[in-house]
């Protein structure tokens, strides 16, 4: 066999070495849509613990984490009738690693509510996908308070 | 509440609550004569027999309580009110992640046991495409506004 002058053989492990680097610096540069997620996801949900879009984050978080193998972390950032929380959402880096869920109240209501918000609703997103609706808002009164029933509610 | 004044042409007294426990509770004790909430939030009391259920503001019955009719039915043709909720990212995330997040997340939502899950709170699901959710954040946008517009409501400065 063969034997490679040692100075060589040291120069062609360091170009080996130098390439692995180069490439590997350029996948890593890439958004590489089959490597995301690579670290935790934030969903941010504008509304305390315990209401009903909370309630949806934490089990979609729950199943979203073992389907990516990463963290799937809810962040509840109420305040100001959702507009702390989607404010800073609009704010965060365009990754794909901070998302928001919310209800109609940041995306429809509020900004026709109030003379200034501090976001765009239409500008500042990137709309995903609708997850759920509540079967209608309901019109309810105290049980027996009004007028006969045709058709009883229960 | 306006868009139902609207359509029946009947004036309510509309009473701003700080959140829609109290509201509920002045309901049940009588103080206040109806509420708009949502069905997760009435339901137990619904069903507890506190409260009657006079409509429901989507365009078809809720499947839990089949019995009680929309409000479009029961008179206000056209009436529709829904409350949704949905996934946004910030503006300028790459078009493939976004289509990424939007195949595991409706393919999670359409797993039967997380489907379950969401009807027991009272939850439909929703299964849209990126387009689809945008297009109907605008439509909602733009319904909402003649809303807002037409009931002459004070905007908060």
């Amino acid at each position: 066999m063969a034997r490679v002058n040692p100075v060589i053989e040291r120069s062609l492990s360091w170009c080996a070495a130098a390439a692995v680097l180069i490439l590997s610096a350029l996948l890593s540069q890439q958004p590489a849509l089959a490597q995301y997620p690579t670290k935790p996801v934030h969903i941010v949900v504008p509304y305390p613990a315990g209401g009903a879009v909370d309630a949806f984050a934490r089990v979609l978080s729950q199943r979203l984490s073992e389907v990516w193998n990463q963290q799937v972390v809810v962040d509840n950032r109420p305040g100001a009738s959702t507009m702390i929380g989607a404010d800073q959402v609009a704010k965060s880096p365009a990754d794909g690693y901070t998302l928001l869920l919310t209800a109609e109240l940041t995306l429809v209501t509020v900004p026709h509510l109030h003379e200034k918000i501090p976001y765009d609703p239409i500008k500042d997103f990137a709309p995903i996908t609708g997850a759920g609706r509540q079967s209608g808002a309901s019109g309810v009164e105290r049980e027996g308070s009004c007028c006969p029933r045709q058709e009883k509610a229960r | 509440m306006e868009m139902l004044q609207a359509a029946t042409g009947v004036r309510f007294n509309h009473i701003p609550y700080n959140g829609a426990g109290p509201a509920m509770n002045d309901v049940i004790g009588g103080h206040i004569d109806f509420m708009f909430a949502a069905l997760s939030i009435v339901k137990g009391n619904v069903k507890a027999g506190k409260l009657h259920m006079i409509g429901v503001g989507s365009d078809h019955r809720s499947s839990e309580f089949p019995e009680v009719p929309t409000i479009s039915e029961s008179g206000a043709p056209g009436f529709e009110a829904k409350s949704w909720f949905g996934l946004v990212a910030p503006a300028g995330t790459p078009a493939d992640i976004v289509k990424a997040i939007n195949r595991d997340v409706t393919k999670v939502i359409s797993e039967p046991a997380f489907r379950e899950q969401l009807v027991t709170q009272g939850l439909e699901p929703i299964l849209d495409t990126p387009e689809q959710f945008a297009t109907f954040i605008r439509s909602e946008t733009i319904k909402w506004g003649k809303v807002v517009k037409d009931a002459n409501i004070a905007v908060i400065k």
